[in-house]
C-alpha cells in the first residue's frame, strides 16, 4: 500500500472533517428550518385553501359536503399525491374535504365508489414482473368493503348511476412488452358483494343481426345507462374499434357504430362523447348523438386519452396534461357540442366523478 | 533532519493496526465501503420517495416506458467498459471512481432544480445510472488492489455489506424524514444531497490510490480499445470466468419473480413484499463477510458453485407443491446467502485472475456479460410465465440453471488454481 506523506494524510483529513460538518450542518439546519417554516404557516388566520394542507375530513365534514352537488377527484400534487379530494360544485361553494383513500383511478355514484391503485411497492423493482393492481370498493365513508387485486395497469373505471354496478378496464400484464398492440380486460362488479359479475369477453356478441365471434376481442371504457342494466363501451377486433352496448342480465353485447374509444353518456342518455382515433396515438373528442348517429368534434385541439366525464348534460370533464404554468395533470371542462374552449375546472386533479 | 523514516514506520504500524480492526482488509476498503454506504443512503432515499415508476406509467405507454428503462440500462452499460478503458489506460481508477460518485451527487442539485416536470426527471434518473456505470468498476478495482490477493473475497464481503448497509437506510431515513416534515421533498432531496457529497469527500480525500503491483508503464498498451478487449477475453481464466459468470446470470431470476412465486404459493399480504427485500438484505449484509473469509480460506470456486447450488434449491423449494409457510422464511435465508457467496465473491475470482494494469476493464467486461443476460434472462422469464404458466417457466429456470452450474464445475476447474488464493 503506497503511503502518502503523513501531512497530506493529515490536510485530506482535516478537509473531510470540514465537508462532513458542513454537510452535517447543511442536512440538519435544513431540515430545522423547514419544520419552522411549517409550523409557522399552520396559523389558521393566514391558512390559504391551497397553501395549508387540508386534514382528513371528519364524518360529519363529510356528510356535510356530500349533502350537496359535489365533485370527487384524485389529488395529482405533493405529499397527497393520489389522495381522493371532494369539492362543492355550487360556484360558491367553499366546501372540500380529503379523505385517506389513496388510488390511481376512482369513480363514485350514489354511495358506492370504486378505486382502483397499484400496488408499487414491487413494481419499482422491476419493471417487467406483473404489477398487482388493488381494486377497491368503497362506500360513503370511504372506507373499504371489498378488496381483491388483480394484474395489470389500471386504465378506466365507472360505477353505475344508481351504485349498483362498477366496471373497469386493465390492460392485462404480459402482453404490454411481448405484444405492442394492448390486451384489455374488463370486468363488471356487484358493489354490494363485490363479486364479478364476469368478464366482458364471457358475453355474446351480436353485429349486424348475426353472432360476432373471434378468438381475441379485447374491450375498455364501460359507461353506464340510467337504468344501469344498459351501459356502452369499446370492441376492438383486430385493429378496428366498436362502439358496442351491452346488457348485463342478458349477457349480451351489441355493436352500434365504428372507430369509437372510451364512449361516456351522457347524464339524458341521448349523446356519447368519446375519443375517435385520427391518426396513430392521436384522439378527437367528439360527440355521438345516439338518435342519429351523427358525430360532431369538440373544440379540444389536442390529443385527449381520457374517458370523459359530463358535469352536467351540456359540460363534460376531463383531464390532460396542464402546461401553463407547468404542472401534471388538471381537470378541464369544455361544452359537449363543438363549441367554447376548454378551460381548468380543477388543478392539479384527475379522475374526476360528478356526484349531482 | 526531518525523522521521516519513524514516519513511515509509525503510518505502516498504524496501517497494519487498521488492517487487523477491518477484518484484515485494512482501512482503504473499509473507505470504499464508507463510500457506498453513503452514495447508496443517498439514492435510496431518493428511489424511495419519489413515485417514479407510477409516475413514468401513468404517463407513458408501459412498452415506452420499457424502452426508456432499456435505454438507461444500456447507457449504463456502455459506459461500464468506457469507463474501466479510461482508468486503466491514464492510470487514473481513483480520479474515475470519483467522478462517477460526483456525477450522482450533481445529480441530487440536478433532482431539486427539476421540480415536477416528468421528462427531466426521467433525464436526471439517466445520468444518475450513468454515474453508477462510470463507477462501478474503477471501484471494484480499487478494492481489488487495496489488499493481498489471499485476502481478496474477504475485502469484497466487506465492501458489500456495507453497500448493502446503506441501500437498506437510505428508505428508513426518507422514512424518517417525511415523517418529521410531511411532504417537504426538498428536505429529502438535500439530505441525499449532503450524503452524497460526504461519500465523494471520503473517496476523493480519504481513500488511496492502490500501488501498482507492477511497474510497466502505462503507454505500452495496445493502442486501440478493441485490442485490449480482445486481449483480455483471449486468456483463457478471463474468458472462462465471463462465460460462466454470463451463463449462470441467464438461468438467475430476479428477486422480484422469486418473491411473486412465493406470494402466490403463500398467498402472502402484498403489504409484506417490501418486507421479504428486507429480509434477504440483512441476511445478505450479515453473512457477505463471513462467506467472504470462507472463500479466502477454502477456495472461491467452491463458494461461489455452493451460492448457485442454494439458488437451484430455491427453485426446487418453490416448484413444491405444498409449501409450509416456515419453509418461506427458509428460502429467504438461502436466498441471502446466495448473494453472500457469490457477489463479491465473483468480483474476489476475476480480479485475481486478470493483470492489475487491466482489472478495471476486465471487471466492467464481466459486468456487461453479466448485465446483458440478467436483461435476457427478465425478457425470457417474463414470455416463458406468459406463454406457458409460471410453474413450467421456473421448472425450465431450475433445468437451466442445473446444468450451469455442472458446467461450470468443469471449466472452473481449469481455471488457475491462485484464482482462488489458496493455491501455491
Amino acid at each position: 500500500m503506497p503511503m502518502e506523506p503523513a501531512i497530506n494524510r493529515q490536510r485530506n483529513l482535516k478537509i473531510f472533517a470540514g465537508i462532513a460538518l458542513g454537510c452535517i450542518a447543511l442536512g440538519i439546519g435544513y431540515t430545522y428550518w423547514v419544520i419552522q417554516r411549517a409550523d409557522a404557516s399552520i396559523d389558521p388566520a393566514q391558512a390559504q385553501p391551497q397553501g395549508t394542507p387540508l386534514p382528513i375530513a371528519r364524518p360529519e365534514e363529510l356528510q356535510a359536503i356530500q349533502s350537496e352537488p359535489h365533485l370527487i377527484f384524485l389529488h395529482q400534487e405533493g405529499p397527497h399525491y393520489g389522495q381522493v379530494k371532494l369539492a362543492g360544485l355550487e360556484p360558491e361553494s367553499p366546501l372540500s374535504a380529503r379523505t385517506e383513500l389513496n388510488c390511481d383511478r376512482v369513480h363514485y355514484a350514489a354511495g358506492n365508489g370504486i378505486c382502483l391503485i397499484y400496488d408499487t411497492s414491487l413494481a419499482a423493482q422491476d419493471p417487467l414482473a406483473a404489477i398487482p393492481v388493488w381494486v377497491r370498493l368503497f362506500g360513503s365513508d370511504f372506507k373499504p368493503r371489498h378488496e381483491f387485486t388483480i394484474e395489470g395497469i389500471p386504465s378506466r373505471t365507472r360505477v353505475s348511476p344508481d351504485g349498483k354496478y362498477a366496471a373497469f378496464t386493465v390492460f392485462v400484464s404480459g402482453h404490454s412488452y411481448a405484444d405492442p398492440s394492448m390486451s384489455t380486460a374488463t370486468v363488471l362488479l356487484n358493489t354490494a358483494t363485490g363479486e364479478s359479475l364476469g368478464n366482458l369477453e364471457e358475453f355474446e356478441v351480436w353485429k349486424d343481426g348475426q353472432r360476432f365471434q373471434a378468438p381475441e376481442f379485447n374491450f375498455w371504457g364501460v359507461t353506464f345507462a340510467q337504468d344501469s342494466n344498459r351501459f356502452y363501451a369499446t370492441l376492438r377486433h383486430g385493429n378496428t374499434t366498436y362502439l358496442v352496448q351491452g346488457d348485463i342480465a342478458d349477457r349480451k353485447l351489441t355493436v352500434l357504430h365504428k372507430n369509437v374509444e372510451c364512449p361516456s353518456l351522457s347524464p339524458d342518455g341521448t349523446r356519447l362523447v368519446f375519443k375517435k382515433l385520427i391518426s396513430a396515438g392521436i384522439w378527437q373528442l367528439t360527440l355521438l348523438d345516439l338518435a342519429t348517429m351523427k358525430e360532431t368534434p369538440l373544440a379540444e385541439k389536442e390529443s385527449i386519452d381520457d374517458q370523459v366525464e359530463w358535469l352536467d348534460n351540456q359540460r363534460i370533464l376531463y383531464q390532460k396534461i396542464d402546461y401553463d404554468p407547468p404542472k401534471w395533470v388538471s381537470v378541464f371542462v369544455l361544452p359537449a357540442d363543438g363549441s367554447g374552449m376548454p378551460e381548468v375546472f380543477i388543478s392539479n386533479a384527475t379522475s374526476p366523478a360528478v356526484v349531482p | 533532519m526531518y525523522p521521516i523514516d519513524s514516519d513511515l514506520i509509525k503510518n505502516k504500524r498504524k496501517d497494519l493496526r487498521s488492517r487487523a480492526m477491518w477484518v484484515g482488509v485494512g482501512s482503504n476498503v473499509f473507505f470504499l465501503g464508507l463510500t457506498s454506504l453513503l452514495t447508496d443512503i443517498s439514492s435510496e432515499m431518493v428511489t424511495a420517495t419519489l413515485p417514479l415508476y407510477l409516475l413514468l406509467t401513468l404517463r407513458l405507454a408501459p412498452l415506452q416506458f420499457g424502452l426508456i428503462d432499456g435505454i438507461n440500462q444500456g447507457a449504463s452499460i456502455l459506459v461500464r467498459v468506457a469507463s474501466g478503458l479510461i482508468a486503466d489506460r491514464w492510470r487514473r481508477t481513483k480520479e474515475v471512481a470519483t467522478a462517477g460518485y460526483a456525477f450522482s451527487a450533481v445529480c441530487r442539485i440536478g433532482l431539486l432544480l427539476v421540480g415536477r416536470n416528468w421528462l427531466a426527471l426521467s433525464g436526471v434518473v439517466l445520468l444518475d445510472r450513468i454515474g453508477k456505470g462510470i463507477r462501478t468498476g474503477p471501484r471494484d478495482a480499487m478494492i481489488a488492489g487495496s489488499v493481498p490477493s489471499e485476502r481478496l473475497a474477504t475485502a469484497f464481503g466487506v465492501h458489500r455489506a456495507m453497500d448493502t448497509a446503506g441501500a437498506m437506510l437510505g428508505p428508513l431515513v426518507a422514512t424518517g424524514l417525511l415523517a418529521l416534515t410531511p411532504g417537504a421533498y426538498d428536505v429529502v432531496f438535500i439530505v441525499s444531497l449532503c450524503f452524497a457529497i460526504v461519500g465523494v469527500a471520503v473517496i476523493g480525500l480519504l481513500v488511496q490510490s492502490p500501488a501498482p503491483a507492477s511497474d510497466a508503464p502505462a503507454v505500452d498498451s495496445p493502442p486501440v480499445s478493441s485490442q485490449i478487449i480482445g486481449q483480455l477475453l483471449a486468456r483463457p481464466n478471463f474468458r472462462a470466468l465471463v462465460l460462466i459468470s454470463s451463463a449462470l446470470a441467464l438461468t438467475t431470476l430476479s428477486d422480484n419473480f422469486i418473491f411473486l412465486v412465493l406470494q402466490r404459493k403463500l398467498s402472502l399480504s402484498l403489504n409484506l413484499f417490501p418486507l421479504l427485500y428486507v429480509g434477504v438484505a440483512l441476511i445478505y449484509m450479515v453473512l457477505a463477510i463471513p462467506m467472504g473469509r470462507l472463500a479466502d480460506r477454502w477456495g472461491r470456486r467452491y463458494v461461489f458453485l455452493a451460492g448457485y447450488g442454494l439458488l437451484a434449491v430455491v427453485y426446487s423449494l418453490l416448484l413444491l407443491p405444498g409449501l409450509p409457510q416456515s419453509l418461506s422464511f427458509g428460502i429467504l435465508l438461502l436466498q441471502g446467502l446466495y448473494y453472500a457467496a457469490t457477489d463479491g465473491v465473483l468480483a474476489a475470482l476475476a480480479s485475481a485472475v486478470l493483470p492489475e494494469q487491466w482489472r478495471t476493464t476486465g471487471l466492467a467486461i464481466m459486468s456487461t456479460g453479466i448485465g446483458l443476460a440478467r436483461l435476457l434472462a427478465s425478457f425470457g422469464y417474463g414470455a416463458l410465465w406468459t406463454y406457458i404458466g409460471p410453474n413450467q417457466a421456473l421448472s425450465i429456470f431450475l433445468i437451466g440453471l442445473s446444468i450451469t452450474v455442472l458446467l461450470a464445475w468443469v471449466f472452473l476447474n481449469r481455471v488457475e488454481r491462485n484464482a482462488d488464493g489458496t493455491g501455491h
